[in-house]
């Protein structure tokens, strides 16, 4: 046997087809490899049977018969043989061509995946988050230069502040599903649209929900947002009339008139 | 089914050029309603109220929008600088 071959390389028998292709190559790994492989395993071994052995294709074993005990137990509840193997999770231990019998230290593989408890999901699912620092506001919106929405008290989540010369709505940032909304359109109520509180809030509904139709519509429509921009659009509220006007540059609905229907 | 357009029958001797115009306006105008939610707010308060649309060179129409009909009635015409043309074509 030519020397730096491993001791153990063994002739054996090929397929008929390739077997003169086999008696001219060495059936051993080259010595790059080898070094590798003697570093991966930490430098302590020179040649590692185990290591050979996959080109080999023949196992040398030196230790009695070893068996994983999950196998040898009855299987009472029919579990197939792969999944016996993941439950128990013990992989074999290492055998070196030493002579030495290293011990079989059983490794348990780590989980991929643990199931959370019902406390934890509800705790991930209900957690607060940070506002995003990266979220902007659309180019062509207003920046915010007012004090932050006070709540009407309709519950809406839809606000008025009485101290801005036009009085504003905004969505309310602070509330639920909301909170990390982009604010689209803003509303505006001019004095000559005074109502009635009753009426008022109301108003504020439906400005909130017009404003949230008028963000779906894409910004390139520009035939569709020609025409509200030239018109007076009508809105009743329970018996008022309300005119208004979109300024979609803006982002802004602003109603300008209202009073009863009958006049 | 999407939105159809017709026109008032005072708007016969409409430029063909400026008829074509109106009614592609129109149509994208429809098929944007169309995707409106159906009792929506903004649905409702488009089809109360008289709509204008300008289209170029000037030419301003009055239209209105029926959700029943499924469709947009152009009911009147102003054409380009003929201010006391727009007053009367204004709707009532």
């Amino acid at each position: 046997m030519r020397a730096g071959w491993p001791a153990d390389s063994v002739p054996r028998r090929s397929p008929p087809r390739t077997r003169k292709l086999r008696l001219q190559r060495p059936l051993a790994i080259s010595a790059t490899a080898r070094v590798r492989m003697d570093e991966l395993n930490g430098g302590t071994t020179k040649s590692c049977r185990l290591l050979h052995e996959p080109r080999q294709r023949r196992v040398t074993r030196i230790s009695p018969l070893e068996v994983n005990p999950c196998l040898l137990s009855p299987d009472p509840n029919n579990t197939s043989l792969p999944r016996r193997l993941r439950i128990s999770g013990v992989e074999h231990g290492e055998q070196c061509g030493s002579g030495q019998v290293q011990p079989i230290i059983p490794r348990l593989r780590r989980p991929l995946f643990v199931a959370p408890l019902p406390e934890q999901l509800s705790a991930y699912m209900n957690r607060r988050l940070p506002p995003f620092a990266g979220e902007r506001s659309p180019t062509h919106a207003r920046p915010e230069t007012s004090s932050p929405a006070r709540t009407c008290g309709c519950g809406s989540g839809i606000c008025a502040q009485d101290d801005a010369p036009d009085t504003t709505f905004a969505i309310d940032a602070t509330r639920g599903k909301l909170q990390y909304a982009p604010l689209v359109f803003k509303g505006a109520l001019t004095a000559e649209s005074a109502a009635p509180d009753e009426f008022r809030a109301e108003l504020l509904l439906r400005l909130g929900e017009l404003a949230s139709t008028l963000a779906s519509i894409p910004a390139h429509h520009h035939s569709v947002w020609s025409s509200p921009v030239d018109s007076d659009l009508r809105l009743d509220v329970r018996g008022w009339q309300f005119l208004y006007r979109v300024d979609p540059p803006a982002r802004r609905i602003t109603v300008h008139r209202g009073g009863p229907s009958s006049t | 089914m999407a939105y159809s357009v017709a026109f008032s029958h005072s708007l016969a001797d409409l430029p063909a050029e400026v008829r074509t115009r109106v009614r592609q306006n129109l149509e994208e105008i429809g098929r944007t309603i169309e995707s409106l939610p159906v009792g929506g707010v903004l649905l409702e308060s488009v089809s109360q109220s008289p709509m204008q649309l300008g289209v170029g060179g000037g030419w301003r129409f009055f239209f209105k929008v029926e959700p029943k009909n499924r469709r947009l009635v152009v009911t009147s015409a102003a054409p380009p600088h003929a201010d006391g043309a727009h007053e009367n074509a204004r709707p009532k």
